[in-house]
This record gives C-alpha cells, structure tokens and sequence, in this order.
C-alpha cells in the first residue's frame, strides 16, 4: 500500500515529502524508525493531522507528518 | 570572592546618592544570583506596602555567577521587583550584553529605589558612578536614545533604555538592552518610568572574570561550548531562528490562533515560519555576548505598507502574537509591529494578547465602537494594529489606547460585560504563544504555579515535555506525551526548582539544554566556587521556588491564584489536539501534595521552610 510521508518545520533539513510502498499492517512507529532521523532530534507523528495511538496501524492512502519538537521562546 | 564580585550597587534616586553594597557570601549559596538573589534582597529591603509604580517600590537588576564567562547562554540577566502589570512579586530576563558588561565594571547588581525629580540617567563607569540628567532624551525612542548614547559615551557602552511606553507608564513596558534584548514581561520599564529613569549605561575597562578554578572552568566551557554549536536545536535557530519551527508548532497545537480559539491553521504555518523569515527578509544573524548560537534576527523590508529598514528582527513570540493571535499570516506586519513595540519598549506578548483579547471582546460586543472611537476591530486587521493601536497603546492616546494599555487583565475587569471569558492568563500575566492543549498539558500546570503568571520561561517544562531534556541524576528519565497528564506533576516539582537554576544563574534556555546536571553543578563550582553537590544545586533551586511564593504570599496571593483561564483548558475545537480535556485540577492537587505547598495559602508548610534554613522566612507567614 501506498502512504505520503510529509517532513514539517526543521525535519525537513532532513527528508523530503515521499510517497513510500510500505507492507500492510505496518504501524507508524516502524515505520519513523525506518527513516533514521538524527536521535537529537525530537520528533512526533501526525496521521492525517492527529495524534495516533501508540500501535495504530497505518491504511493505503494515509498521510504521515512528521513534526520536529524544538519550540522558540 | 569567586565569579560574582560580592557587591551591588545601591541608587536612591530621590536623593541622588550612589553607593556600593557588600551582599552577604551566603547569599549566594542560598539563592544563587539573578532572580533569586533578587527576591531574597526584596525579602530583606523591599516595602511591601509600596505600590509598584510608588517611589518607595525597588527595582533590582541582577547578573548570576555565570555573566562574563566566554560561553554561549550565559550572557543573561535578571531584573525583578512588584510587577505594575500583576500587582505581585515577579522578574523578567534578558539577554544582549548588559550583564557581562556590569559585571567587568564590579558589579552583580544594581538595586534602585526612590524617584528622580527630573529625567536622569544611571552611569557606571569603574570609579566614576553617576547620575546624569537625561531631559534631552526624554521623550524619545529607544533607538534614538540607544543612538544618542552611543554617540555620547561610545560604541562599546551596553545601555538599558526606556521608550515612550515606560514614560507614559504602560502597564508591560520592557526595558531594552541596544535596541535588540529586552527584559519583555511584566512591565519594569513602567518602573523606570516612574522613577523618571530613561536608561542605566555602563562601560568596563577590562573584561575579567575571576573563577574560582579558571583552569577547570576554561576545560569546561570549550566542551560544553562545543556541543551547543555541534546540537541539531542550535544549527536549527541559527538557520532559522527561535521561530525555525513554528511550522511544526501549528501542526501540534502548540501555536495559538486567534486568541486560543482554534489550534490549526495550515496555510499560516508556512507563511509565518523561521525558514520564511529567513528566505524573504533575513539580512544578518546577530547573537547575545559570547553566544555562537547566534539565534537572533536582522531584517529589512523594503516594500509594501509595512517596510522597514533594517534592524532588530522578531523573535518566535512576536511572531505568534502579532499573526496567529491576531488571525493575521502577513509576516512583514509582524516584523513592523515587533520594531514598533523595541522603538516604544513594549512588551510584545502582552500586547499581542491584549489586541487580540480586544478583538474577540469587539466581535462580541463586549467592546462597542463607542469603546473604540469608532474603531472596528477586525482580525486580521493589521494596518490598523500597526498604525493606532500600537502608538495609541504606548502614548496611552484616547479611552482605548489608555485601557488596552492596562494589559487584558486590568482591561477586562474594567469594561466587564462577560470579557473575562476572553483572557488568556494567569496571575494577570498573558501566557505565552505556547497552548498548553497541544503544546503540553504540564504547561498548563507550570503556567498557573509560576511566581509571575503565565510564563514559558520560568521552567524548562515546555523542553521536558517536548523531549528536549534528559537527566537522570535527578530523577527525569521520563518519556512525556505532551497530551497527556501522566507524570506532569512530578516533572513539574523538577522543573520549578531548575527553572529556579536556570533564572538565578541567569542562562539561557536553549543553550543550556545540552548541559547535563553534573555539568551544571561544575559550573558552579568552577566560576563561583559555590562547593556544591547535586542536592546542594537543587536544594538552591527549591529555596528560590519557595521564597518566591513566600514574597507572593505577603502580596496577598493564596493557593486559589494558581489559576489560569479557562480558555486555555477548555478541550481544543481543530488540529491535533482536539477534543482532548485538560486535567488540570488533578495535575495541580499532586504537585500540590509534592511540592508540600498548603492547600489554602499555597506556600510550603512550616517543617520544609526549616529543612532548607527558612525558619526565619517561615515566622513571617506562620504565625
């Protein structure tokens, strides 16, 4: 099945917007762990624009963000 | 003495007298410096009757052990006293090159009372301390003044300056350091103001430091330095600056628009972040002394209704209060509205969030034209922000220039009509451009228990909360999912004592982020030879906490005004943290049980004060 990988604010210094084949009942935690973003920087998953469950299981067409966490003051 | 110089400089304005000021060593190693050893010095010499804008009220500039060390996050300093803003104890900090600048010129602080019977100027030279008159700079704006300085005492003079809004004595005047850091929140520059003192200049000879182990602290600070400039955060705000992920912020929640009604918004997110600024107006990167983070903006815009030349650029909070807040995504307004706000020396978060307070209060008719002179207020609207509400605010022009100049606080209290449904505070304190509901529900807990209101840098909760931080040395190996209130209070009850740290040692929150505990303790030790353990540091931590919510106390404030309204924890209607309620009330009655704070007055009980060496400072609130 196919999903969109989108990179927002400074993940994108990182990866680029992909769209990605990823095998069926993958979760989303596998598949962030396959992209192997710096461990410094500190990261959260949005699937289609909301906070998942810990073990939520990724469908064909879903949108993945991937939000860096560094916040101005 | 080790680090800090032992001395303060004490000015009384009325009689126009100068003095240097020993400060007891224990001080030190009780309260550290910065913030804390300015509350314990109100402790002891404040009048607690004296309203904040009296003659008879203190204003206490203080540097911590660190200002002066060649390290990044270090330049930094505290002013405190009774905020004109919240009618309690609070402190503002700053960074630029003030602090290490008092410092080399002897001082650890300047502490000031009485009212100048004309304009004047504080002058610290080594051997040449004065007070000058200033009738000539009165009036003027903080980058006329700052220029004028310059031209009078050079260009190596840092200067701490007051514009037109702290004259006029706004509510949340800032006092700014050469044009570019100002001490932002709480409103110390209404202080100055009402002292009549336009600035405070000072220039060294030499730039000395003395540590207590200058061999040990050199080794230490090349390595820490080190990793600051090698850490992803610090290459992210240098390229981009404190809004790099403003972006990132709008896509959690933790971005507030329009006056926390709504917590996405994906076309602005774009419009309004770091990597936008940078592409379309970044002329330069400046930095605080010492920083090689460099996170600071320069810009220029040379077009369009909002053109400016170049000069101080906005950092992340000016940013989300000026466009978010207001519903606006034009970043060149908010570069505009940021300068205008330096030039007037306002508080940019504050008046952000008293304009868009306004703004909801005129589309529910809470406001009326009749309030406004005619005025819509419109979101968005942000010519007429730019162009009447900013200077209506700092001149105090006209009946909606003179109460949007109380801040929303005071504001809503006055016109009533159900406004105060529209705040976004605590203590009378406007949070910052952090939502709690998507930004973290432990903010919500850390905003109503800090000292000063609503505030995102009187603890690190806003990095523990993100991930940015990990220390097990004292216990935080915790994993915190921002939506969530699992494990916030016991994180919370750390963050306020190394938020105590961070705000007496004066340091900047986001260099200090890769400094682990026992590298702070060294720090410690090797500048001002404090001989501390772990325990030691955050037992200083506690007590600074504590005195804190003591002084408050005495100001009148009880376990009932750790508060904060409501808008900030009602559940969010869009984005990612929709839905999603806020537990405050069980997040604060935990750290209320950690913290061992009393249920009613809200202070620590009697025994805690005793086992940090509070007895004293317990007799006066439990009797």
């Amino acid at each position: 099945m196919k999903i969109t990988i989108i990179p927002v604010g400074s993940v994108k210094t990182f990866m680029n917007e992909t769209i990605v084949n990823v095998p069926a009942g993958i979760s989303y935690e596998d598949i962030l762990k396959s992209l192997k973003l710096p461990k410094s920087l500190r990261t959260i998953a949005l699937v289609n624009n909301k906070r998942p469950n810990a073990k939520q299981v990724i469908h064909d067409g879903d949108e993945l963000k991937i939000v860096s966490l560094i916040m101005g003051g | 003495m080790y680090g800090n110089t032992g001395e303060i400089l004490l000015v009384d304005l009325s009689s126009e007298t100068l003095e240097r000021k020993k400060v007891p060593e224990e001080y030190y190693h009780n309260y550290i410096g910065g913030a804390g050893l300015a509350a314990r010095l109100f402790w002891d010499w404040g009048d607690f009757k004296a309203q904040p804008l009296d003659p008879g009220s203190l204003l206490i500039f203080m540097n911590g052990p660190f200002a002066g060390i060649r390290l990044s996050g270090c330049s930094r300093g505290s002013v405190a006293g009774r905020s004109p803003l919240t009618g309690h104890w609070g402190d503002s900090s700053c960074g630029g090159h003030f602090a290490p600048e008092l410092r080399f010129a002897g001082f650890d602080g300047i502490v000031i009372r009485g009212q100048s019977h004309r304009p004047c100027a504080i002058v610290i030279e080594p051997e040449n301390l004065r007070i000058l008159p200033a009738d000539e700079w009165w009036g003027l704006g903080v980058f006329e003044t700052t220029s004028r300085i310059r031209a009078k005492f050079g260009k190596r003079a840092k200067s701490l300056a007051i514009g037109q809004a702290g004259e006029n004595l706004v509510d949340y005047a800032c006092i700014v350091n050469d044009n570019h850091h100002a001490f932002g929140r709480a409103g110390y520059g209404a202080v100055m103001g009402s002292k009549r003192l336009k600035a405070i200049i000072v220039k060294s000879f030499e730039q000395n430091y003395h540590a207590a182990d200058p061999e040990g602290l050199d080794q230490l600070r090349r390595s820490i330095d080190l990793k600051i400039r090698e850490s992803v955060t610090s290459q992210v705000l240098h390229e981009n600056g404190t809004a790099a992920n403003l972006e990132g912020g709008v896509h959690t929640g933790d971005v507030p628009i329009k006056n926390f009604r709504s917590s996405f918004w994906e076309e602005m997110a774009e419009a309004l972040t770091g990597s936008t600024l940078s592409e379309k107006y970044l002329k330069n990167k400046a930095a605080c002394a010492f920083c090689k983070i460099a996170c600071k903006r320069v810009v220029e815009i040379n077009e369009g209704p909002f053109a400016i030349p170049k000069g101080p650029g906005p950092e992340y909070e000016t940013i989300a209060a000026f466009g978010s807040m207001l519903g606006s995504m034009d970043l060149a307004a908010t570069c505009k509205a940021g300068r205008l706000c330096n030039d007037y020396g306002m508080d940019t978060i504050t008046a952000g969030s008293t304009i868009a307070w306004a703004m909801e209060a005129f589309e529910k008719s809470a406001l009326t034209l009749e309030d406004t002179n005619g005025l819509p207020l419109k979101w968005g609207d942000m010519k007429t922000v730019v162009d009447i509400l900013l200077p209506q605010i700092a001149f105090r022009n006209g009946k909606l220039g003179g109460l949007l100049s109380l801040g929303s606080h005071k504001a809503s209290l006055q016109i009533n009509k159900g406004s105060g449904e529209y705040l976004t505070t605590s203590k009378g304190l406007e949070a910052p451009m952090h939502d709690p509901r998507g930004g973290g529900h432990g903010l919500a807990l850390t905003y109503s228990i800090s000292h000063r209101g609503a505030c995102h840098t009187a603890n690190p909760m806003l990095f523990m909360e993100m991930g940015a931080c990990y220390y097990p040395e004292i216990g935080f190996e915790y994993e915190l999912e921002p939506m969530s209130e699992e494990n916030k209070a016991e994180s919370a009850l750390l963050a306020v004592q190394l938020g105590a740290i961070e705000n007496s040692s004066c340091y900047c929150q986001f260099a200090d982020r890769e400094i682990t505990i026992p590298e702070w303790v060294d720090l410690f030790n090797f500048s001002a030879g404090y001989n501390w353990t772990i325990e030691n540091m955050m037992s200083a931590g506690l007590r600074v906490f504590y005195l804190q919510r003591l002084l408050n106390f005495r100001f009148g404030l009880t376990a009932d005004d750790d508060s904060i309204s409501m808008r900030l924890l009602e559940p969010a209607v869009d984005g990612a943290p929709e839905g999603v309620p806020v537990e405050f009330d069980s997040m604060k009655k935990r750290f209320y049980q950690l913290a061992r704070l009393d249920e009613i007055k809200g202070i620590p009980d009697r025994a805690t004060l005793d086992s940090l060496g509070m007895s004293v400072e317990a007799s006066y609130v439990w009797n």
